[in-house]
């Protein structure tokens, strides 16, 4: 079973948090952020949005081709958790970015995975190995040939286009785990880059019961992010 | 009880990224655990890579650690034959 974080669904009794950053005005009416004190450096976090945009139902399609479930298909982006709800992740513009985890709420369900047995040290390892990534360019050309070759379906030998860089969003997150484990994430492959999908279907990760925490009305800054 | 060894190989790099972090395909798998790749990235202390000589597609030649608990060699020299 995979655990979301669904803002469909948030606990009205949802225990209140003091935000220590500026906050949009659209997610302050929503009232509700993540808890992001569950989470830790180099987790892993899955992102479909609730309204399927046109891209994102092209990767779904290209997922589902490629011989995913629905369950997995259906995760759209990834992206790397580094601290305090800040993440790294691979946008087609700018490239390779830094920004707030918020900004995903409420239109997006999200999904936290995590290496099982990891200590902070290993997490933090991890995290400082996906900012490498940091300021590149998305790989562009390279994801319409992702795509394409996913279309003929992943069971079979097709390979992907692994001359030129791939960096997709999905690719910060595998490659941070190789380089610092030595390992391969299970179904996937360290020559050719690994789907959203895939980063949900492997069993090398688990997922992470992340909850929601009730806005304050007023924001609490400067002062850190605390639980009241 | 194996733990680690630094072997020879010959293989060709079949990624490298911006950032440096490159795998190599052996031509043989290499050591108990009969791995089939290695990896290198600039944050891998000691380790000797050529990078402004090197590019995907390439055949190289050049020594890895590989450990009993890791799938993946750490790839410690990069040789570029000369005809490359």
């Amino acid at each position: 079973m995979q655990l979301e974080l669904d803002p469909r669904e948030v606990p009205v009794d949802a225990a209140p948090l003091s935000a220590s950053h500026t906050l949009s005005p659209r997610l302050r009416a929503f009232g509700f952020v993540p808890d992001v004190t569950v989470l830790r450096p180099g987790d892993l976090i899955l992102v479909r949005p609730i309204r399927p945009t046109i891209a994102s139902r092209v990767i779904e399609f290209a997922q589902t081709r490629a011989g995913f479930v629905p369950d997995n298909a259906r995760w759209t982006h990834a992206a790397v958790h580094l601290y305090d709800g800040m993440v790294i992740e691979a946008a087609k513009r700018p490239g390779i970015v830094q920004r707030r985890l918020e900004e995903d709420v409420p239109k997006n369900v999200m999904r936290i995975r995590r290496v099982p047995g990891f200590s902070n040290t290993d997490m933090y390892e991890m995290a400082l190995r996906a900012t490498t990534k940091l300021g590149q360019k998305y790989a562009n050309v390279n994801i319409l040939m992702l795509g394409l070759a996913m279309l003929q379906g992943l069971w079979k030998s097709a390979r992907y286009p692994s001359e030129r860089s791939i960096n997709i969003c999905s690719v910060v997150y595998s490659d941070a785990y190789s380089a610092y484990t030595g390992r391969i994430l299970e179904g996937c492959s360290i020559e050719n880059p690994p789907t959203p999908a895939h980063l949900s279907a492997t069993r090398s990760l688990v997922d992470v019961d992340v909850g929601w925490r009730k806005l304050k009305a007023r924001a609490a800054w400067p002062h850190p992010t605390t639980p009241d | 009880m194996f733990g680690s060894a630094k072997l020879e190989f010959e293989g060709e790099i079949v990624r490298i990224e911006p950032d440096g972090f490159g795998v190599v395909r052996f031509d043989k798998a290499i050591g108990p655990k009969a791995n089939t790749h290695g990896v290198f990235s600039p944050s891998q202390e000691g380790a000797d890579i050529p990078y402004e000589r090197i590019k995907p597609g390439m055949h190289v030649s050049g020594q890895v650690v590989v450990q009993d608990d890791r799938e993946l060699g750490s790839i410690q020299k990069i040789e570029v034959p000369l005809q490359d």
